[in-house]
């Protein structure tokens, strides 16, 4: 495994049904390096769940190729590299403790050594205490739990985690983020990681890729589409936002603004940190009462707007 | 290795105490039925001890193809396979078993076979045990139970190919239909045809010649099962007693019943002569028959599964 091409994809292609045809993923690239932390974002049936199960090998891609490591999707090599956990994850009647050793004997390890690791784990999710119960009883948040329980029994080298925080409590999406950016971090491990909040992963991915009914529409490292998106607009809540439109109009340094459906000023600049100094010193000599004064936030509709605003501007 | 983890796991699945005992309480269920007939343990009690070996070795052979070796075995073979993915289908964990590092034939194979090792065992044990009650009802020796029981390696040979036919073919309806409804269904439907419609059917086409003019003795099953299993049980060497022959042929049809039937002779001065086997096919034509065609449906079906969407 000399790869460090952890996930590949050409031009991958599902296409459900035979009379109703429903073109669920379209020409999919993807090139995944070796310990990315990678975020796979779209609406409601925008395709995630059907890539995923393409390339953890649960469905045939219709049209193109995906590879794990050089070896193709759905192979039993492919596939020993992955730990994964579903949308939504399902169990058999069996003690959580007993399920986890299960899953890890699957992947070939010893019975005791698959004990030590599923109790860690069980431990780290917080469900130590829950280890001999029946995992049918479980409620949404620890099957949730649970689930990454079992993608993590091996130490696989991809995580891939089908909208792993949906069940979750804020608490709970905050701490299993951490746990594993953590993990992945230490053992620089690769993990592709669906959402459809793009603000909630923010924070712990590298790379995204943004999909909608079945297409890419914007692929790039988070470094990149922060500074695309975010760098240079901001968002101003003044005591006079009247006064203050009319004098930004004029500034040379302000490329649009325009007042949002908030009733609040957004405004793209050229220079961001020209701008934050600029308009620091509006407020002062204009008595303005500042109330809020902050970075636009690259949500997912954030993202969608622009794009579409940008397609009739410069044709992106 | 992947497969030894699915294959322990079964196996342990059906070591479970509650379900052992529901199988011997189905497979012992006609023994208590047996054991009821008073009249005729007041029949056997006065005959001979090598008449009572004969007889009791003849009923057992009837009991056990119709039952313990047939109905009861292949009704839980059927139960058990079917299930192998149509319950995995059903409790959504069929989507994670595919995304793990097994083959998903070896994942199927492995589901059969440690089913196929945990009947086996079932059915010898069974065996022995209904053998050793029946034995001690009519209050034989220890000699004469060692002759009983002469019939066990047949018994378990011909058990073997009931599993393997009833088993390949639920496990491939498991695998093609998402139900296990489904997959049951149309093997119920074999079971019932083949020892059940088909004893009447087969009586009246006989007799009216239809049965050779239309050649139906190749779709006749049942034919071919009784077939396999007297040519197992004579070839070890156990011949049943006339009365015996035409029980079984009345089943399957595999002996020429004489007109008036065969009646029970416990008067042991008369020389009991064996009927004669009907020879609609041969041994090999009815093994080739019943082995193949499972064969060649499981092999399609699991290279369905093997392609098949899971979600
Ligand atoms: N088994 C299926 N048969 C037919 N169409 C399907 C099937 N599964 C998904 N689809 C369709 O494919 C498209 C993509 O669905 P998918 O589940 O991949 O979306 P998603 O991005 O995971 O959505 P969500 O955020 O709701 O989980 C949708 O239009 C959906 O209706
Ligand atoms: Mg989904």
């Amino acid at each position: 495994m000399a790869e460090k091409i952890a996930i590949e994809a050409r031009g991958l292609t599902k296409v459900y049904g035979f009379r109703k045809r429903v073109v669920a993923v379209e020409n999919l690239d993807m090139r995944i390096e070796k310990g990315t932390i990678y975020g796979f974002i779209g609406p409601n049936g925008a395709g995630k769940t059907t890539t995923i199960k393409m390339l953890v090998g649960a469905i045939r891609p219709t049209r193109g190729e995906a590879y794990i490591f050089g070896e193709p999707v759905g192979s039993v090599r492919a596939k020993s590299y992955i730990g994964y956990s579903p949308e939504h994850p399902n169990f058999y009647s069996m003690h959580a403790l007993d399920f986890l050793i299960y899953i890890g004997t699957l992947y070939g390890l010893p019975k005791d050594e698959a004990k030590g690791r599923a109790e860690e784990l069980l431990e780290l999710f917080g469900l130590e205490n829950s280890a001999d119960k029946n995992a049918l009883t479980f409620s949404a948040g620890m099957k949730q739990k649970l689930s990454l329980a079992q993608a993590l029994i091996a130490d696989p080298e991809i995580l891939i985690l089908d909208e792993p925080t949906a069940n979750l409590d804020p608490i709970g999406r905050y701490e299993v983020l951490k746990n594993i950016e953590e993990l992945a971090r230490k053992e620089k491990g690769t993990v592709f990681i669906s959402s459809h909040i793009l603000l909630e992963l923010e924070k712990i991915i590298d790379h995204v890729t943004i999909i909608d009914r079945g297409k890419v529409i914007l692929q790039s490292s988070m470094a990149d589409l922060k500074r695309r998106f975010s760098e240079n607009h901001f968002v101003i809540d003044v005591s006079d936002n009247r006064l203050l439109l009319d004098i930004l109009k004029k500034d040379e340094n302000v490329t649009k603004v325009w007042v949002n459906h908030e009733g609040k000023i957004e405004v793209m600049v050229r220079d961001g940190k020209r701008f934050k100094e600029k308009a620091l010193e509006i407020f002062r000599t204009r008595r303005m009462e500042l109330n809020e004064f902050y970075p636009y936030k690259i949500s997912l509709e954030n993202i969608f707007l622009k794009l579409l605003s940008n397609k009739s501007g410069d044709g992106e | 290795m992947s497969f030894s983890a699915v294959f322990r796991r079964e196996l342990e699945n059906h070591l479970n105490l509650k379900v052992l005992l529901i199988y011997v309480l189905i497979l012992l269920i006609p023994l208590i039925l047996f054991s009821n007939l008073s009249e005729e343990a007041q029949m056997f009690s006065n005959l001979t001890l090598d008449l009572k070996v004969e007889y009791l070795t003849g009923f057992f052979l009837i009991f056990a193809f119709v039952w313990i070796c047939g109905f009861a075995l292949s009704v839980i073979t059927i139960y058990k396979c079917s299930g192998f993915i149509a319950e995995e289908v059903s409790s959504r964990t069929l989507l994670l078993m595919v995304s793990k590092p097994i083959k998903r034939h070896n994942f199927i194979l492995a589901k059969f076979l440690a089913f196929f090792i945990f009947i086996l065992l079932l059915q010898l044990l069974s065996l022995f045990v209904t053998l050793y009650f029946w034995a001690s009802f009519f209050k034989l020796d220890v000699f004469s139970l060692a002759k009983v029981l002469r019939i066990v390696p047949p018994l378990m040979v011909y058990s073997t190919f009931i599993i393997l036919v009833f088993g390949t073919l639920s496990t491939a309806f498991s695998s093609i239909f998402s139900s296990r409804t489904k997959a049951i269904l149309p093997l119920i439907a074999i079971v019932i045809i083949a020892f059940i419609i088909f004893v009447p059917v087969r009586g009246a086409a006989r007799s009216s010649g239809i049965y050779e003019s239309y050649f139906l003795d190749t779709l006749d099953i049942g034919y071919d099962f009784g077939n396999i299993y007297v040519s197992i049980l004579e070839n070890s060497g156990v011949k049943p007693v006339p009365f015996i022959q035409g029980a079984i042929g009345s089943f399957t049809g595999t002996y020429i019943i004489p007109e008036g039937g065969v009646k029970v002779d416990y008067d042991h001065s008369v020389i009991l002569e064996s009927l004669d086997r009907a020879g609609y096919h041969s041994l090999e034509h009815s093994l080739l028959k019943l082995t193949l065609a499972p064969m060649l449906i499981l092999i399609l079906s699991v290279l369905i599964f093997q392609r098949r969407d899971v979600h």
